[in-house]
């Protein structure tokens, strides 16, 4: 859990926020609300996260719920792992 | 709360249904905070129940609870899922050939709009979200997710997730959402005053542009004209935040945007997530294979081409019909183009900080001001009533004014300036205090003392934040019978979609009830002699020469003075029953009260038809109120008179009637429009026209242009009508008269109309422009959307007209 966790923030600092204070960005920091990840950043994190965790996402994945937090992304690739 | 319950009173915000449920969600709100956790939802649910009886007729909205909770039960069906879907779909097609009049349904009209709105999208999120509900309070989440209280007075309703329905909640501190939503409720209204300040002083008509300056004013108006949806939208959201559900931000800072990608997100921000997770994800996923900028940009395409036909499919609930023009195609396909554009750029690895850049940046400050004046553009063609009217307004844009420069020019500096600075900058202050001070300044603008210590310009503006009804512009339209164009004219932001309980949508117009005959000559309508209808709840007869009058010989008796009146629909009587009008009224009076030797008796006959403009006033005194021997004619002039003229011409010209009147033939050549052909394609400008024909292609001008040329003889056409009135009703001997009367119209203005032609013909005029005051309008008209004068009004009419008419009789026939 805590691999998927770290590897959600390092990409998210990375890409999405770079020069960013990491300590800004929490496991509950609202993602979506935020702005942080709109539908091309999510595409682009879903890719990623296929890619590394060699797991395949649907559609009906990419609820808001799912997509909210940190802590939220990391449940649904739990689940898909 | 209260502060803003004041407000919504002071300003009659969103009308008086508005104000019994926004003091509903008050007393539910104080009443809420003190349940305990579990009770909230299901007390909610019942509060919006109960609110459909507030709202409806209890028929009315027992036969609304009925239907939904069939449509929510089918969904729990103990079916497999394609039977559940097949039956839903079943339902919806009775209920759509119900709404399309093909059956007829137990409830009245002003149920569907809210039935439509409640159900068209919503049934959709909350099917796809049943196999992953928590089961546990199901039945008070499903009715109150699709009976939301709100809903009952905007039809036009967010597109609200059903699972961010459930999982927000209470899922915060009860304090954080109820003061967002608080705020929200403070933003909605300022946005809702925002946008009546538009409606009635910024924007102008299409067919008044003539110069850079009015071009720029149409376009910023037309789209600053969307506040409404966003006022809206922040209201209704902030009221559900009152009751726990911290829902996220319809809109944000949308005039902002620095990019069309950034503004598709900004703006109704719920339509972009149902589109993403209902077309954009799915489509994506099936296309994935392909290159990320290929799948990217079909499933964008998929986005637009699906919002385009569900604004159809919306306004086929909320309205009835089902729009499908060129215009809206154009507009969809466009901004969808300049989206996939921008999504595909956003391919690039770009950083994103969850605190924007504290310096202001000018690159960022003119990509604002660049989006917003491009959509701007696009807003305009989607707003326009035809691609051609769009085109040719926009030929306007060669005669550059000063107006035009500054107006563009200011626009550029501020949303410059603005969308510069950080999005954080804009919105750092207090969440109290950008809650309480527009609200408190508001109250205070709301005084009548404070207001008249403001300069006239001020306080005009702030008394267009008061006013509710139409502004000048759909005024004039609803006189010259185009009130059901409103429909493409304002858009989603029209000013009627919230009254469920008006009875405009059964209001009937004249042709509908048989009276009124359309001819095919200069005249072109009059009165179906000796007709006896019931029009909106009052008798309307005519006689047998076709006059909304008691009956009169044709031969004038001995010793009879007689009036001919001709004017427009209040003239007639629109909205009133036989006998009430004010020509009946003033008839009665003088034969009861001025005796005068030599005049045993007065007839007034009244040859009043809806919709005369002046022309028609005189032709229709040429035609037949000669052939009654009057003594007195008398004119009407009226504000509205320009627009009616405007009607008349289009309609004359356009069927290629012919004009009997040698003077406005004349400056109907001079202004190119004698012939302007029916068939072919329509093409705007003549060197355009010339070199289509020159290639072989059949053109014709198309009906914008028409009308922009219209406009520029339109006031000569009256002065000509003025001209030509004294002078047959001198040749043949009758005395002319002209009677200045505007119906119960606001900002109606006291300067007399064509005051020249007036003035040259000599004619006296009896001004009674000015006569309904207004802390009694409301009262005087016939309903608030028909602002022709009720019987009261009639009588203020007559007691006003009485002394003017009897003095004008003594003076140039008591001598005789």
């Amino acid at each position: 859990m805590n691999d998927i966790r770290s590897v959600l923030r390092a990409y998210i600092l990375e890409n999405l926020l770079p020069g960013e204070d990491p300590s800004n960005l929490t496991d509950d920091t609202e993602l979506k609300e935020s702005g942080i990840l709109d539908s091309m950043s999510t595409l682009k994190l879903v890719t990623y996260l296929e890619e590394q965790f060699a797991i395949e996402f649907a559609a009906a994945d990419l609820e808001p719920a799912n997509l909210s937090s940190i802590a939220a992304l990391q449940r649904l690739v739990q689940s898909k792992l | 709360m209260l502060l803003a319950g004041l407000v919504v009173h002071a300003y009659g915000i969103e009308g008086p249904a508005f104000l019994r449920l926004f003091m509903l969600a008050a007393a539910g709100f104080a009443v809420s905070m003190f349940l305990r956790a579990a009770w909230r939802l299901p007390f909610f649910a019942l509060l919006s129940l109960a609110a459909v009886f507030l709202v409806f007729s209890p028929a009315d909205g027992a036969w609304l609870i009925a239907c939904g909770v069939v449509l929510i039960g089918t969904c729990h069906l103990p079916l497999p899922l394609w039977a559940r879907v097949a039956l839903l779909l079943a339902i919806g097609g009775l209920l759509a050939a119900s709404r399309a009049g093909a059956i007829a349904a137990p409830w009245s009209s002003v149920v569907w709009p809210i039935l439509g709105s409640m159900f068209m999208f919503r049934l959709a999120i909350y099917a796809k979200s049943l196999a992953t509900e928590p089961r546990q309070g199901r039945i008070w989440a499903a009715l109150g997710y699709f009976f939301m209280f709100p809903n009952l007075v905007f039809p036009l309703f967010p597109v609200i997730d059903y699972q961010t329905f459930r999982r927000s909640h209470f899922d915060k501190d009860s304090a954080v959402i109820y003061q967002q939503g608080l705020l929200w409720i403070a933003r909605g209204i300022v946005h809702l005053l925002l946008y009546r300040l538009v409606y009635q002083r910024v924007v102008n008509d299409a067919a008044d542009v003539e110069a850079l300056g009015d071009l720029a004013q149409w376009m910023l108006g037309t789209f600053l004209l969307y506040l409404r949806v966003s006022g809206m939208f922040h209201l209704i959201v902030g009221m559900l935040h009152l009751f726990g559900f911290r829902l996220p931000e319809t809109h944000k800072l949308y005039y902002l945007s620095r990019n069309f990608t950034e503004l598709w997100r900004r703006i109704n921000i719920y339509w972009k997530d149902f589109m993403m997770s209902f077309v954009f994800y799915p489509v994506y996923f099936r296309v994935k294979k392909l290159r990320p900028a290929m799948a990217i940009g079909i499933a964008t395409a998929a986005v637009f081409a699906t919002t385009w036909a569900l604004h159809s499919y919306q306004w086929f609930w909320l309205r009835g019909g089902f729009p499908v023009t060129p215009q809206d195609i154009l507009f969809w396909g466009l901004l969808g183009g300049l989206v996939i554009v921008g999504a595909i750029r956003e391919l690039r690895p770009g950083p994103k900080r969850l605190r924007g850049a504290a310096r202001w940046s000018l690159t960022e400050g003119l990509r604002t001001s660049g989006t917003f004046l491009l959509f701007c553009f696009l807003w305009s063609l989607w707003s326009a009533e035809s691609v051609g009217q769009w085109i040719w307004t926009l030929g306007a844009a060669i005669n550059v004014d000063a107006k035009g420069a500054l107006l563009i020019g200011a626009a550029i500096v501020l949303l410059t300036w603005l969308g510069g600075r950080s999005r954080d900058a804009l919105s750092s202050a207090r969440p109290v205090l950008r809650t309480v001070l527009p609200l408190a300044a508001l109250l205070v603008l709301a005084i009548p003392s404070v207001v008249g210590l403001l300069p006239a310009p001020v306080a005009d503006k702030v008394a267009a934040l008061h006013t509710t009804g139409l502004n000048v512009r759909d005024a004039e339209l609803q006189h010259r019978g185009y009130y059901e164009q409103l429909d493409v004219r304002a858009r989603l932001a029209t000013q009627d979609l919230d009254q469920p309980g008006a009875r405009r949508d059964e209001w009937q117009d004249l042709p509908s009830t048989g009276v009124l005959r359309l001819r095919d000559d200069f005249l072109e309508r009059d009165l179906l002699p000796a007709r006896s209808v019931v029009w909106n709840g009052n008798a309307f007869s005519t006689n047998r020469w076709g006059m909304r009058d008691r009956d009169y010989e044709l031969e004038k008796a001995p010793g009879t003075l007689r009036i001919a009146l001709l004017g427009p629909s209040h003239v007639m009587g629109n909205g009133v029953g036989d006998g009430e009008t004010f020509e009946a009224l003033v008839e009665d009076r003088l034969n009861r009260e001025h005796a005068l030797p030599g005049i045993g008796r007065y007839e007034v006959l009244n040859f009043g038809v809806d919709g005369y403009c002046l022309t028609q006033q005189v032709r229709m005194l040429e035609e037949r109120v000669f052939d009654f021997a009057p003594d007195v004619v008398i004119m009407t002039t009226y504000h509205a008179n320009r627009a009616m003229s405007r009607v008349f011409l289009y309609k004359t010209i356009w069927r290629g009637v012919g004009i009997p009147h040698e003077e406005v033939l004349q400056l109907v050549r001079s202004a190119g429009i004698e012939d302007v052909g029916r068939d072919g394609l329509p093409v705007p400008f003549e060197p355009w026209r010339r070199a289509a024909r020159w290639v072989g292609v059949n053109v014709r001008m198309p009906g914008a242009e028409i009308e922009g040329r219209i406009h520029g003889i339109v006031d000569e056409v009256s002065d000509a009508a003025i001209a030509r009135f004294a002078r047959v009703a001198r040749e043949r001997g009758v005395k002319p008269l002209v009677v200045a009367l505007d119906a119960v119209v606001e900002r109606e203005t006291r300067e007399l109309p064509n005051q020249e032609a007036l003035r040259a013909a000599g004619l006296p005029v009896v001004n009674l422009l000015g006569i309904y005051p207004e802390e009694r309008r409301a009262a005087l008209r016939v309903a608030s959307w028909d602002d022709h004068p009720n019987a009261e009004g009639h009588r203020l009419i007559a007691d006003r007209l009485y002394p003017g008419l009897a003095a004008f009789i003594d003076k140039e026939f008591a001598a005789e």
